[in-house]
């Protein structure tokens, strides 16, 4: 028989429990629901536990001052795994779980596949990790993002190859993922306006662990310095290997390189290594609160993108306190009010908005490995 | 010239590792028709392994001499997925296989091991990549404008040592004999006389002792080990045995060769970002216009 | 308490719900459980069941490939993401079609990939195409990220829009909630019938026993292309749907996992059956959201859960019930008024007793070194018995696999009514007119007895995919002949009270029988048996006689290989001798018992080889 009286009662349960484990969690003390989307597990597990501890410090934090408007923040946290269609449902269930505000996304597509539905439901949404030019170009007017956007790094990166240190021959790499490809085709085209040769444009594989084939070419063509579009995991192998084939040229890396990872994995091969990226703790006090409280709450020092995820929830925080509700569309308002003068001061810079939700100027320090540490050398 | 010489040294460095762990597919596949997809998994837990020894035996600079703490590092690491594997056929594969189940299910099952492998490996290491103690002294050797380190001349060193050794087993020993009938005919094997499921077992067994070595291999020579690190070089490793003649021992070695050499080449002078698309289109070239593979397949037409 | 109805009214009601289509019994079911969430107007939940009814579109299309067709497909979501990719350039990217031009076309491109990923490969043993199908999946997916003038490159196109077919327009995601629960209602109606028709069967018989499909007349390279067809045309389908719901599309969206999970969706529903691919699916969809609150730890249950399943549920939580059932159930209800001539014969071929019905001339067979053959001529007029004797390993076998086109020979050629058959496929051959038994008896053991006759007059019937699903007059009238002849059949070899066992418990001798009948279902003019009499009873021995000698007289030509001198003997016309790959001796059966060189090259040996 299809359908017998235990089959019937079994799915009966089993929707009885989706629904529930979607239900708003129990009122505490009525606290302030903070949906956290990242992947959590699969290939980009490390980055997505990375900034859920930033977002865990800050929440952590803001608690123990009390909250927000007398309610404590709470996260809700999703795996994403980095895949479109988990983020549509993982954003789904923060709107069904009421989540007031999302301070999500690691990856270009998962963002791009929640927008809709943050947008359909009025969520305020502050983009930590994701950071395709897509995104604002989505038009969402409630989203704001801490990180920097699309070919943002890529330029920064070619003036200072070309105007700063330079550099003539330039070679480039990236993974073929979202972020990754926009800086890396910025950094070709800035350099070329600045008058450097591209002398090698290469792509890699993320996940892939050897590049010896690359790193040959980059032997041949004779590039001073390469341009890595990579994760910090890429990056570090590919300066290894560049120094295993004893190839001379010098690697500039957006931001990832600022991992502790980095440093882990390129060994002394990082020697030399430029990095930009947002101000670090040398430079900003606020920052180095935050790495000595991460220190603290997670026995080592913090990855590259946990400053930004942290950030996010104090956007979220502040801009609750600010309007004294929480109220997205007032909150909104409020934060694309700011101007420079009124700008957030977030422990990664200045923190205010274009109207696409970008930041209007990131503030990017450049560093390079010196004796075994990353160390700032200047604008 | 001297550029590719280093693409073919490049090829033949992955291309060993390819061989390694496509031997360990080859030989199970070859008896069982089953593709071992935990296989990858097996390769990434020896290298974890071999790395929390390293780690143990006091890092870079063990206390006990580089050496014997290579020699720690690579044995027991093997020895402890020999009995992965061993673990695997006697709770799994082999009640399948007393079921005559779907030939589907087993690869399920395969599916699911190799799951929680990396799920474990994830939550015993972390998530995030795991450094490699430098134990190896960094020489440089130079010939003909190329360039090769110590940990790379090793890495290929004991690869090919280990294929040599397996073939010398396979072709020269009561065992290997056994080995050799097995994959021919089961049935005729069993006929008369040879223990099959105990040479499934010790397939299992050699196989997954060779992916452990291959991983900590791996691991000394690009440094750094992450609990998603087997399953791309897992696929390309049976694509390699699938190229060489499944079932074929000497066939994996070569087709394992000629993988990273191809993907390097391919990598280097068609283009980067198809580079892992590279081994699938062998693959299926060679399947559709050769599908016995280059060496010719040891196995029964089970028609 | 039972309510007591007449006994005829209680019959009348149970065979007029039987009658009731599927999908009028079960839909309205599905539609009440798909409205739970949007009562309970829980978004959360309404998602998560669009994205069931997208994944049980999937499973049937995979079910048509692994459950039916019984091959594997291990990178089958990358017909899914050809089709999700051609709607999202055709109705974003490049804004050329509308919806309703993009979707047939996303669906038959997807469709064509599988035919053109099929047809080089579909021959391969099955796990070798398993491989082939995870390259062919990484292969798409670096497309998809590569391709960047077409595909958006590594972000993807967004901005896809909601479908407007003039008429109506599907903006908001609760009525595309109703549109994907339709298409996944009818996608199920659909593989479920295209599951109990010929077609459905065709592909049994092809997962079965592929040589014995063949060599009855069933073209398995093309159901093996259909199925292929078919299920990348689905994954379209869906595809399109999931691009339309995300409102955009990634490469993220297509790997190798998202295969493993409708993969495992159909394995873990149970393969081939409808209701196991449904609940696969609610599980693979619902199990990680129930599990998403263990985070790092859901990935290990699943994988556990997986395992455990292999081990102790095999056929799938809900596994597909046996063939017989149904195929018993249709010869039932079927109207036993249809007459055969809705079923096709072989082609006619000149009934004159003087013309050879086949020839074979100067045929030889080397494997490797050995020649299994020599220059053998063989001819078979019609309505003759001929019998081909000589000791083992002589190359009789070779010879029959020859002429039923199962092995091509390196040289000569054999004719079947003025026709070249050499080079021809078995079933080609079989369709010509030519059916055959296997020395090593191959029946279609996991299906039932009546089905096993039926797929012999695969060949002999016509129904195509569209017909079958919409079980027209003509596909009705056919599948009642059908059912009808194959009963005919087995009456006439004593097997009617047996239809409905499984082939496999047959005892040894009725397997042998039913060999024959399904051989005779594809109503041949020269019926090839290998060693019919091999391990027979001496009665079911002379009923075997019987029966040849009844079918001759009928004006059939049987051409056998017997080691049993005796049945040889008394049966034949004439007797054709093989040694060593070569004619030594041919004639009627007292010439060559009395052939001295047969005497000693076989006869002389005859008692030692019993």
């Amino acid at each position: 028989m299809l359908l017998s009286v235990p089959r019937i009662a079994g799915a009966l349960a089993f929707i009885t429990v989706l629904a529930g484990t979607a239900m708003p969690a129990a009122r505490a003390a009525d606290p302030i629901l903070i949906g956290f989307s990242a992947p959590l597990t699969g290939d980009a597990a490390g980055s997505g536990q990375e900034s859920l501890n930033g977002a865990k410090l800050a929440v952590e934090q803001i608690n123990a001052k009390g909250g927000v408007l007398g309610r404590p923040l709470q996260l809700v946290q999703g795996d994403d795994r980095c895949d479109p269609k988990d983020a549509a449902i993982v954003a789904q269930k923060f709107v069904a779980q009421k989540v007031a505000a999302a301070a999500s996304h690691y990856c270009s597509g998962a963002a791009l596949a929640a927008i809709p539905i943050f947008r359909d439901a009025g969520t305020l949404y502050v983009d930590w990790g994701a950071v395709s030019s897509k995104i604002p170009g989505s038009g969402y007017d409630r989203l704001f993002i801490t990180i920097y956007n699309g070919a943002q790094p890529g330029v920064y990166a070619a003036d200072i190859a070309v105007k700063k240190l330079g550099m003539k021959k330039l070679a480039v790499v990236d993974d073929r993922t979202p972020a990754d490809a926009e800086f890396a085709t910025a950094f070709q085209k800035h350099a070329k306006e600045l008058g450097a040769e591209i002398v090698l444009s290469g792509h890699i594989t993320q996940g892939d662990k050897d590049f010896s084939a690359f790193v040959t070419q980059v032997k041949g063509s004779g590039a001073q310095m390469l341009f890595t579009g990579n994760y910090y995991a890429e990056a570090g192998l590919l300066n290894r290997q560049l120094r295993d084939q004893q190839v001379s040229a010098v690697t500039i890396c957006p931001d990832t390189c600022m991992d502790p990872q980095f440093l882990a994995i390129a060994g002394a091969a990082a020697e030399g290594a430029y990095s930009v990226t947002q101000p670090q703790a040398d430079e900003l006090p606020a920052a180095k609160d935050f790495v000595a409280a991460y220190q603290k709450e997670f026995g080592k020092p913090p990855g590259y993108i946990g400053p930004y995820s942290y950030d996010a929830i104090n956007v979220i925080a502040a801009a609750y306190a600010a309007v004294g509700k929480v109220d997205n569309e007032a909150a909104a308002k409020y934060l694309h009010g700011l101007t420079q003068e009124t700008a957030l001061k977030g422990i990664t810079g200045p923190l205010n908005w274009k109207t696409d939700g970008t930041l209007p100027s990131f503030t990017f320090s450049v560093y390079q490995v010196k004796d075994g540490k990353m160390q700032f050398v200047g604008h | 010239m001297d550029l590719v010489l280093q693409q073919v040294i490049n090829g033949l460095t992955m291309g060993a590792i390819y061989a390694i762990v496509g031997l360990g597919y080859t030989m199970v596949y070859g008896i069982i028709r089953l593709i071992n997809f935990a296989h990858g998994a097996v390769f990434m837990v020896g290298a974890y392994l071999g790395l929390t020894l390293l780690e143990v035996l006091g890092g870079a600079h063990p206390a006990i001499g580089i050496v014997p703490a290579l020699l720690i590092a690579l044995a027991l690491p093997a020895i402890a997925c020999a009995g992965l594997g061993f673990a695997m056929d006697a709770l799994v594969y082999r009640r399948l296989r007393a079921k005559r189940a779907h030939p589907l299910i087993p690869l399920i099952a395969a599916l699911g091991i190799s799951l929680m492998l990396e799920t474990a490996a994830m939550l015993v290491w972390g998530k995030e990549f795991k450094v490699y103690p430098a134990i190896l002294p960094v020489w440089h050797f130079h010939f003909a404008g190329a360039v090769m380190n110590s940990a790379q001349v090793m890495l290929l060193v004991i690869c090919f040592a280990m294929m040599i050794g397996l073939h010398l087993f396979v072709q020269h020993t009561r065992i290997g004999r056994a080995m050799r009938a097995a994959a021919l005919d089961p049935n005729a094997a069993r006929l008369v006389g040879v223990n099959v499921d105990q040479i499934i077992m010790l397939t299992f067994v050699i196989g997954s002792a060779l992916a452990a070595v291959a991983g900590v291999l791996v691991g000394l020579y690009y440094g750094s080990v992450n609990f998603r690190m087997g399953y791309v070089p897992g696929l390309k490793a049976f694509t390699a045995a699938v190229l060489g003649g499944v079932g074929n021992i000497p066939g994996a070695m070569i087709g394992g060769l000629i993988i990273g050499l191809l993907e390097t080449f391919g990598a280097a002078y068609i283009s980067g970002e198809w580079k892992d698309a590279i081994a699938f289109i062998i693959l299926i070239t060679v399947i559709v216009a050769r599908p016995t593979g280059l060496l010719g397949e040891r196995i029964a037409e089970r028609a | 308490m039972e309510i007591a109805l007449p006994k005829q009214l209680r019959l009348g009601l149970a065979s007029s719900w039987q009658s009731v289509p599927g999908i009028v019994k079960y839909a309205p079911l599905a539609v009440a459980v798909a409205a739970l969430p949007v009562a309970l107007d829980n978004l959360y939940l309404r998602d998560i069941c669009t994205y069931i009814g997208l994944y049980i579109m999937l499973g049937m299309g995979m079910n048509i490939v692994v459950g039916y067709a019984g091959l594997m497909d291990l990178g089958y979501i990358a017909f899914y993401g050809i089709a999700a990719y051609t709607v999202a350039a055709l109705t974003a990217e490049f804004e050329i079609a509308p919806f309703w031009l993009a979707f047939p076309a996303a669906v038959l491109l997807a469709a064509a990939f599988g035919v053109v990923l099929g047809a080089p490969t579909l021959r391969l043993r099955p796990d070798y195409l398993a491989m082939v199908t995870v390259g062919f999946g990484e292969i798409a997916r670096l497309a998809f990220i590569n391709l960047d003038a077409i595909t958006g490159g590594p972000p993807g196109i967004t901005g896809i829009p909601r479908p407007d077919l003039g008429f109506i327009k599907i903006t908001t995601s609760g009525q595309l909630y109703w549109v994907i629960v339709a298409m996944a209602i009818l996608i199920t109606w659909f593989t479920q019938r295209l599951g109990q028709s010929r077609i459905g069967r065709g592909w049994a018989y092809t997962r079965d026993d592929e040589i014995a499909a063949e060599a009855i007349g069933i073209d398995t390279v093309r159901m093996k292309l259909l199925a292929f067809a078919l299920g990348a045309g689905i994954a379209g389908i869906a595809g399109t749907f999931f691009a339309v719901k995300m409102t955009m599309v990634a490469p993220e969206s297509f790997t190798w996992w998202e295969s493993l999970i409708v993969l495992i969706i159909v394995v873990l529903g149970g393969m081939g059956s409808i209701p196991g691919v449904i609940l696969g699916a609610v599980v693979m969809v619902s199990l990680p959201e129930v599990l998403r609150d263990f985070d790092d730890y859901r990935m290990l249950i699943l994988g556990l859960s997986l395992v455990l399943l292999a081990l102790f549920r095999p056929k799938g939580l809900w596994p597909a019930a046996p063939h017989r059932e149904a195929s018993l159930a249709a010869a039932g209800a079927s109207p036993f008024a249809a007459t055969r001539a809705v079923l096709k014969g072989p082609p006619a071929a000149p009934a004159d007793s003087a013309i050879p019905l086949l020839e074979v001339s100067g045929v030889s067979k080397r494997f490797g070194g050995v020649a299994a053959l020599a220059d053998v001529d063989l001819t078979v007029f019609p309505g003759e018995i001929i019998s081909l004797i000589g000791p083992n390993g002589a190359g009789k076998t070779t010879l029959l696999n020859v002429i039923t086109g199962v092995t091509p020979p390196t040289s000569g050629r054999a004719q079947f009514g003025g026709r070249r058959i050499t080079g021809l496929r078995p079933n080609r051959i079989a369709g010509l007119g030519i059916a055959r038994t296997f020395q090593n008896i191959r029946l279609f053991g996991a299906l039932s007895v009546l089905e096993n006759v039926a797929a012999g007059l695969h060949c002999r019937s016509r129904a195509g995919t569209l017909t079958s699903v919409l079980r027209t007059v003509g596909q009705r009238a056919e599948e009642g002949a059908i059912w009808h002849r194959s009963l005919e059949i087995l009456t006439e070899v004593g097997l009617r009270d047996r239809a409905g066992q499984m082939a496999r418990s047959l005892p040894y001798g009725a397997q042998r029988r039913l060999e024959i009948a399904r051989a005779l279902a594809t109503s041949p003019r020269l019926l090839v048996l290998d060693e019919p009499a091999a391990g027979l009873s001496g009665r079911e021995r002379t009923e075997l006689m019987q029966l040849i000698q009844r079918l001759r007289a009928n004006g059939l030509a049987v051409l056998l290989i017997e080691h049993d001198m005796d049945f040889v003997m008394s049966i034949s016309d004439r007797v054709y001798v093989l040694n060593y790959g070569k004619r030594i001796a041919a004639g009627t059966p007292d010439d060559v018992q009395n052939d001295s060189t047969v005497i000693e090259a076989y006869l002389g040996r005859a008692d030692d080889e019993v």
